[in-house]
């Protein structure tokens, strides 16, 4: 009897400590891991829209303008927008929206930024800054050639080409877009002239 | 699943140097073409270099902090419970050297995806603190470990190489393409690739050990002949002067 | 349904744990060699990967998510130990309730039991559960489907290593060399899988 106290409370010392040093050290990394996040769609987003042909962020972009409302606009578990932000360009006029969006692929979350023109209502930008889809397969919808037919489409009616042995990851593509129109249509985002 | 450990009494332990505890790790007790543990981070990772590596250098790591702390607590630790703890510590290792991987190196915390945590089930990690950091002091557990982790890097490096080179034609490590061809046999990157490339290293490591083996006891038989020939006609001399002995002797009782 | 149906499918061939994801390589490698032994390490796999999948899903849903407590707490980070101190758990309970309950079953499968908590495939199998955000009847499918997968495959291969013993192969190569060159031939099989879904 003994015995089993002393393991007992051998193991709550051990397992006190441990959670102790565990939750220390995720204290001290998860900042410096959601800062590499962001500085990741920053550069992804200079990808798009680059500041040397001087695009950049709207600065005075109202955080809960657009933020406070992009809860999930889906059924399903997964998928939803991770954040939206506007892009300016050289004359401080609105260029183009990102969202900044995931959906369930086959090996992980796959992450987009997707840029919308307000004004046409148009897919004007695509880049997958985050995804572990099989390589050759599902992969292919990440690489320039699939991206292109993206381009151009209107938000609300994107058509996806599918690739034989990749319908998880076109379903995934699929479910993105349908987020953005979603909140594109509740939203009202389209702005006129 | 936990039993008692016995300790043989009256034997006393070999000591054996740090820079023989580290060899030992690399060369004669390699994990991978060896002992052949560890395989899952083996064929899952190995498909570039760059992630071979560091993979093979947070096992290093890992292995040097759970085989240190392993051994500083071994005596603090009741025998039967010891295997729970060790596991926790080494989980507890593993979730922290992961952090720091997507901290400060998150491209490589990307690219090992869900092989990073596993490393907590890796056998070589357990195996060695069950095996060496439990009986063994805090200095030499250290050194096994990092011998172990080193040579599992090895095994890793050698294999990803390999692939690599043979899979995609070039090879690149840290931005420096080391070498580039023009054709490649591109399955040995997939799946089957692995096994294929893996089988054919441990069978050919295992080819040359068995060789070597053969040559050392070839030379050792052949002293061994040797030395009983030696003996053998020693004897036989003994033998002769012997038989003419006994003459004299004889004389000498008689008188 | 058909999601489920797909979900199965793919995970018992198309994304194989051990040809396709290298998961549980190490027992697989060490305990093919015969027929019998295969098959009791898989069924024995199976039992500890369905279950474990269920319950550590179950855990993490309840305590540790963010989504657990209204909100309120954001346990992820003891994710990697809670799981394997389960699975530890689990596999101890498993073999003793296994021992009282069917002696026949423990003297077929008991051996393997306390080795599968360092089988890679079940903390794999556990931690790919969070990861694809899967539902608990999802997770069922997967983790069954999975375990399953590796049972075929550890139960064909022992055909294979028993009928490759009476090969003339080349001392250097005998055991697990050929071992994994015969794997690698069955990786290639289950890639054509790969384009059916």
């Amino acid at each position: 009897m003994k015995k089993t106290l002393y393991f007992a409370f051998f193991l709550t010392i051990t397992s006190v400590l441990v959670t102790g040093i565990a939750y220390l050290g995720y204290d001290l990394t998860a900042p410096i891991i959601a800062a590499n996040r962001d500085q990741k769609i920053e550069d992804n987003i200079a990808l798009l829209y680059s500041s040397d042909d001087g695009f950049e962020k709207n600065p005075d972009q109202e955080d809960n303008d657009y933020n406070e409302k992009s809860r999930k606009y889906t059924d399903n578990v997964s998928g939803n927008i991770g954040g939206i932000y506007e892009v300016l360009n050289t004359d401080s006029e609105l260029e183009a929206i990102i969202y900044n969006v995931n959906a369930q692929g086959r090996n992980g979350l796959v992450y987009a930024l997707i840029a919308v023109d307000p004004y046409t209502d148009e897919v004007v930008g695509v880049t997958y800054y985050l995804h572990g889809e099989t390589p050759n397969i599902g992969e292919k919808h990440t690489r320039e050639e699939a991206i292109v037919t993206l381009l151009g489409q209107y938000i609300n009616d994107v058509v996806v080409d599918e690739i034989a042995g990749a319908s998880v990851t076109w379903g995934a593509i699929n479910e993105m877009f349908s987020i953005i129109s979603a909140h594109y249509i509740d939203e009202e985002v389209h702005i006129n002239g | 699943m936990a039993d008692k450990k016995v300790k043989p009494k009256g034997r006393k332990k070999k000591r054996i140097t740090p820079k023989q505890n580290l060899i030992k790790g690399i060369f004669k007790e390699n994990p991978t073409f060896v002992l052949v543990l560890g395989m899952c981070p083996t064929l899952g990772v190995t498909t570039s270099l760059e992630n071979a590596l560091g993979m093979g250098l947070s096992v290093v790591f890992v292995l040097i902090l759970t085989n240190g702390l392993i051994a500083s607590i071994r005596n603090i630790v009741p025998s039967e419970i010891r295997i729970p703890v060790y596991i926790v510590v080494i989980a507890l290792v593993v979730t922290l050297i992961e952090w720091m991987l997507n901290a400060y190196l998150p491209d490589l915390y990307d690219a090992l995806g869900i092989y990073l945590p596993l490393i907590v089930v890796n056998c070589i990690i357990l195996g060695r603190a069950e095996a060496y950091a439990s009986d063994n002091t805090v200095f030499d557990s250290i050194f096994d470990g990092m011998g172990m982790g080193l040579g599992f890097t090895l095994g890793l490096s050698t294999l990803a190489f390999t692939r690599e080179l043979l899979g995609t034609g070039s090879v690149e490590l840290l931005n420096i393409t080391i070498y580039e061809a023009s054709v490649a046999a591109s399955f040995l990157v997939s799946p089957p690739g692995a096994f294929l490339t893996l089988g054919l290293l441990i069978g050919i490591i295992n080819t040359v050990r068995l060789d070597r083996e053969k040559k050392k006891k070839a030379i050792m038989d052949e002293k061994i002949r040797v030395a009983l020939a030696k003996k053998a006609a020693k004897k036989k001399a003994l033998e002769a002067q012997q038989n003419q002995e006994p003459t004299i002797n004889l004389k000498e009782v008689a008188f | 349904m058909s999601d489920l149906l797909a979900l199965a499918f793919t995970s018992f061939l198309v994304q194989n744990i051990i040809l396709n994801q290298f998961l549980g390589i190490c027992s697989f490698l060490g305990v093919s060699n015969k027929r019998d032994k295969a098959l009791g390490m898989g069924l024995a796999v199976f039992f500890v990967i369905t279950l474990s999948g269920m319950m550590t899903w179950a855990i993490y849903d309840f305590i540790l998510s963010p989504t657990a407590f209204n909100n309120n707490t954001d346990l992820t980070f003891m994710r990697t130990i809670v799981f394997i101190l389960v699975i530890a758990a689990m596999v101890q309970i498993l073999e003793m309730a296994i021992k009282k309950f069917s002696p026949g079953l423990y003297s077929a499968l008991g051996v393997y039991l306390p080795l599968i908590t360092t089988n890679c495939a079940v903390l794999g199998v556990a931690l790919l559960n969070i990861q694809y955000s899967f539902t608990f009847v999802e997770t069922i499918v997967f983790s069954a489907f999975t375990s399953l997968g590796y049972t075929a495959v550890i139960f064909t291969f022992s055909f294979i290593r028993e009928q490759m013993v009476k090969a003339p192969i080349p001392a250097g190569f005998k055991g697990i060399p050929v071992g994994l060159v015969a794997a690698s031939i069955m990786a290639f099989i289950f890639k054509g899988f790969a384009g059916l879904i």
